[in-house]
């Protein structure tokens, strides 16, 4: 056999998984075409010290067997500055300025809005806690990895447009993101003292987050 | 999820160490099997215009010299290499049996059947590939579905979302042993025909060949009877 040929073979081989890859990065060059839109990031800390405690027996599965009771926005009251009750939490929050990002964290993420114009953090509380009830990592992997979803959530509460816009590099993770967003189903109707249509939110998961980050 | 390119290469990326095991063997004889097709396919090519030259040659001219001038232009072509190793062994010393039909017919078969064996040098790995290869995604697919029913234990629930994306991470081990199998059966089902035909050519070849050595040496002998009286 001549070595040319086997050359050739070779060529032939990084020739078509390149082709693979293009395709892959045009595809996702498609999903990432959105309107400006409010940022929501979602963590999910292992070690969180909340109340609440995530079961940590099932350390190398890092879910929870049991959905984490959902609790967190039980002060439904309708003054817009009240922050979500998080008691160890609560200084890792920024002010909530008009140009800085807002964040909630919970127990699964954090929560950030950042353009102004909405201010109902109870309503965000809420979104958060629905996603993150749903949300339902893979098992396994290593590292952290973050997957931003991006959707829309009109004035009664239909979610509309999911797309993934920041991929993890996992498909699992990503998949399982996605998922949380569309399995939520359908929110609560949108503050009627919000006057725009509907709500462009930005989600963040992250599974296996670095502890301090 | 579409088949598209990227989650192409993120489900070999998730997947677990011995499907990735698994894919890294697919890839070498994948890389092998066609090193090797390409390698025939240009061989093939350049002896069919060599066919198609020495096809051309009279037979009733018949002269050892002509012959090999003329093989030496198609030198690629398979009887033009067993017929210039029989030249040079036999007709070129000029022995007594130099022009004995039988001596060169024999000559020429093996000469034939040895350059025919070396064109078929690696053929079989074809063969290999394209009945192991399915059988090796295979394996790679079911260690991958074990390990994903290992999963939906562990989760403890068997809806689809939890299911798919480890049988997907699974199944691709099967389509690149596909990916290997088909290509390499086509050309092996391809090469090796296209091998026994130009044995049969060369055989064609060697039948002229004695004949033509046989009224060549006849005539030369009548021309030597004329001379001596």
């Amino acid at each position: 056999m001549r070595p040319g040929s086997l050359a050739a073979s070779f060529g032939l081989h990084v020739f078509m998984g390149l082709i693979l890859f293009w395709v892959g990065i045009q595809g996702q060059k498609i999903s990432k075409a959105l309107p400006e839109a409010t940022v929501v990031k979602l963590v999910r800390p292992k070690a969180l010290s909340l109340p609440k405690a995530v079961p940590t027996k099932e350390k190398n599965v890092g879910v929870p067997k049991t959905a984490p009771p959902l609790e967190i926005p039980k002060p439904k009251v309708e003054n817009n500055k009240s922050e979500p009750k998080k008691e160890p939490l609560t200084e890792k929050i920024p002010r909530a300025t008009e140009q800085a990002p807002k964040e909630l964290i919970g127990q699964a993420g954090t929560l950030s809005v950042q353009t102004s114009g909405f201010e109902y953090d109870f309503y965000l509380a809420l979104v958060q806690a629905k996603i993150e009830q749903n949300f339902r990592p893979p098992p396994g992997g290593r590292g952290q990895q973050m997957s931003t979803v991006a959707f829309r959530i009109t004035s009664n509460g239909m979610i509309g447009d999911v797309k993934l816009i920041q991929p993890s590099g996992n498909l699992l993770v990503d998949q399982s993101a996605e998922r949380a967003i569309r399995s939520a189903g359908r929110f609560p109707p949108l503050p009627a003292q919000y006057e725009k249509g509907e709500l462009e939110i930005h989600f963040e998961f992250v599974v296996n987050p670095k502890k301090g980050g | 999820m579409t088949p598209n390119g990227g989650s192409f290469w993120e489900l070999i990326l998730v997947a677990s160490p011995f499907a990735k095991f698994i894919l890294a063997i697919l890839g070498v004889m994948s890389l092998l099997s066609w090193a090797i097709i390409i390698d025939k396919l240009v061989l093939m090519a350049r002896i069919k215009g060599a066919n198609r030259g020495m096809a051309a040659y009279r037979w009733k001219q018949f002269e050892p010299r002509s012959l090999s001038s003329e093989c030496r232009r198609f030198s690629q072509a398979f009887a033009a290499k067993a017929y210039l190793h029989v030249h040079r062994e036999i007709i070129d010393r000029g022995g007594a049996d130099a022009h004995d039909s039988e001596l060169v017919g024999r000559e020429f078969a093996r000469a034939a059947a040895n350059e025919i064996s070396r064109a078929e040098r690696f053929l079989p790995f074809l063969a290999t590939c394209s009945s192991a290869g399915p059988f090796l995604g295979l394996l790679g697919t079911v260690w991958g579905i074990i390990v994903a029913f290992q999963r939906i234990g562990i989760w403890g629930s068997a809806n689809i979302a939890v299911v798919a994306p480890g049988i997907a991470e699974a199944l691709v081990a099967t389509a690149l042993g596909l990916f290997v199998a088909i290509p390499a059966l086509v050309a092996y089902n391809f090469i090796s025909t296209w091998l026994r035909k130009e044995a049969e050519r060369t055989e064609t070849f060697a039948d002229d060949l004695v004949f033509a050595v046989d009224r060549y040496s006849a005539r030369r002998a009548a021309e030597a009877a004329r001379v001596i009286p």
